[in-house]
């Protein structure tokens, strides 16, 4: 399971100080407030802060937010160079929504996913079409010559299988395995019923369990 | 109830649900856990496709998500603070000026300048041309009056011209 960057966020303002994030440059303030642990405030609280030009809720929510946008996009491109441009849009994209976003409304979290989704998708379109005009399939091409270069042939083979699935398919898994999210949730960054994500995941992680059938024991060194 | 519940979830289905949610049944639809749990006590077949879906689970978690790098990261608050930057902009600029009706017109690119500049004295000098005139023709005042009886009288002195040429001739 991925996690976000691993920071300390809570800070102390008894009698204590503040990092605070400000145009880039780390400022230290002293504070005399009572303790705030910051990791409570929901995002909404965050991007309604950030709206109102307190950087420092930027940071937290990309603390947050960007280590599992970064994971979907990596999972869903394969390209850890695209996979960064994605999970950079994504973030740039709230931070020019931030004084638009209505609390309450939706969750931050499924809104950034929903987009950062979209923005594979377009790549992953762009690729296709790419690839047509071409002779051969640089999708393939490029994830194998990265596969060639990874110590770790099971992981190669693994990143090959999942990349073979259909994109919802993969979305799905990535949604519902990797991050957990629920069925509910994961039905609407996809745009799709609960009971499509239940098909999507059920055909998706068949199709995996048949293609890698013949490596199990070389994946989980049995 | 419970067992009217436990006995609704056949052994396809359950199959579904591994297949789908994978080995957590923690991690299914609530509704689907207790009948899932209750089926896998008494089902050898249940418990042979719970641990297929874990051996899934356990590949799939061997591709680990990679942590944002402190570059993606610095990039990412840059953009934050250039949005931000962009934002405070906005929000002090001064209101635009409303331009007059001659730039509303014309525009106000520098090329209509030497036009508007032309056309300006044309029109002063169309205006003091006709107010000239007016004050020499028109009989309206005395001082006018008194103008005119000065330009007769150098008609008159021309006339006279002859009288003079005249008595020189007498001389």
């Amino acid at each position: 399971m991925n996690a976000g960057i691993a920071t300390g966020s809570t800070v102390g303002f008894g009698g204590g100080q503040i990092r605070r994030w400000q145009g880039g440059v780390t400022m230290v303030e002293t504070a005399s407030a009572a303790s705030v642990d910051v990791d409570a405030e929901d995002d909404d609280t965050l991007i309604v802060r950030f709206a109102d030009g307190d950087q420092s809720a930027a940071r937290l929510l990309s603390e947050r937010h960007l280590g599992r946008v970064l994971a979907l996009a990596t999972r869903m491109l394969r390209d850890t160079a695209e996979a960064e441009d994605v999970a950079q849009e994504a973030m740039m994209r709230a931070w020019r929504n931030a004084a638009k976003w209505e609390p309450g409304r939706a969750k931050f979290s499924t809104w950034l996913h929903k987009v950062a989704l979209n923005l594979c998708y377009d790549r992953l379109r762009k690729r296709k079409s790419s690839s047509l005009d071409e002779v051969a399939e640089p999708v393939d091409d490029r994830a194998s010559a990265q596969d060639g270069m990874e110590a770790d042939e099971r992981l190669s083979t693994l990143k090959s299988a999942i990349a073979a699935l259909p994109e919802r398919q993969r979305a799905a898994i990535q949604l519902r395995h990797f991050e957990e999210r629920g069925n509910d949730e994961t039905a609407e960054i996809l745009g799709v019923s609960v009971e499509a994500v239940e098909s999507l995941l059920s055909r998706g992680r068949r199709a995996l369990r048949d293609k890698l059938a013949g490596q199990r024991a070389m994946l989980l060194e049995e | 109830m419970v067992m009217d519940m436990i006995t609704a979830m056949t052994i396809e289905d359950f199959e579904e649900r591994a297949m789908a949610y994978g080995a957590k049944i923690d991690g299914w639809p609530e509704e689907d856990q207790a009948p899932a749990r209750a089926l896998l006590a008494g089902s050898a077949a249940a418990r042979t496709m719970l641990e297929e879906a874990a051996s899934l689970d356990a590949m799939l978690d061997l591709w680990e998500g990679p942590q944002p790098s402190n570059a993606l990261l610095s990039r990412v608050l840059a953009d934050a603070a250039t949005v931000a930057g962009e934002a405070q902009v906005e929000l002090t600029a001064p209101a635009p000026v409303r331009d007059g009706w001659l730039v509303r017109l014309f525009g106000n690119t520098p090329i209509f300048r030497p036009g508007l500049a032309l056309a300006a004295c044309l029109a002063l000098g169309f205006v003091m041309g006709t107010n000239i005139e007016e004050s020499v023709l028109a009989p309206a005042s005395n001082g006018t009056v008194q103008e005119i009886g000065v330009i007769d009288f150098a008609f008159a002195m021309e006339d006279d011209s002859d009288l003079l040429l005249g008595s020189e001739a007498l001389l």
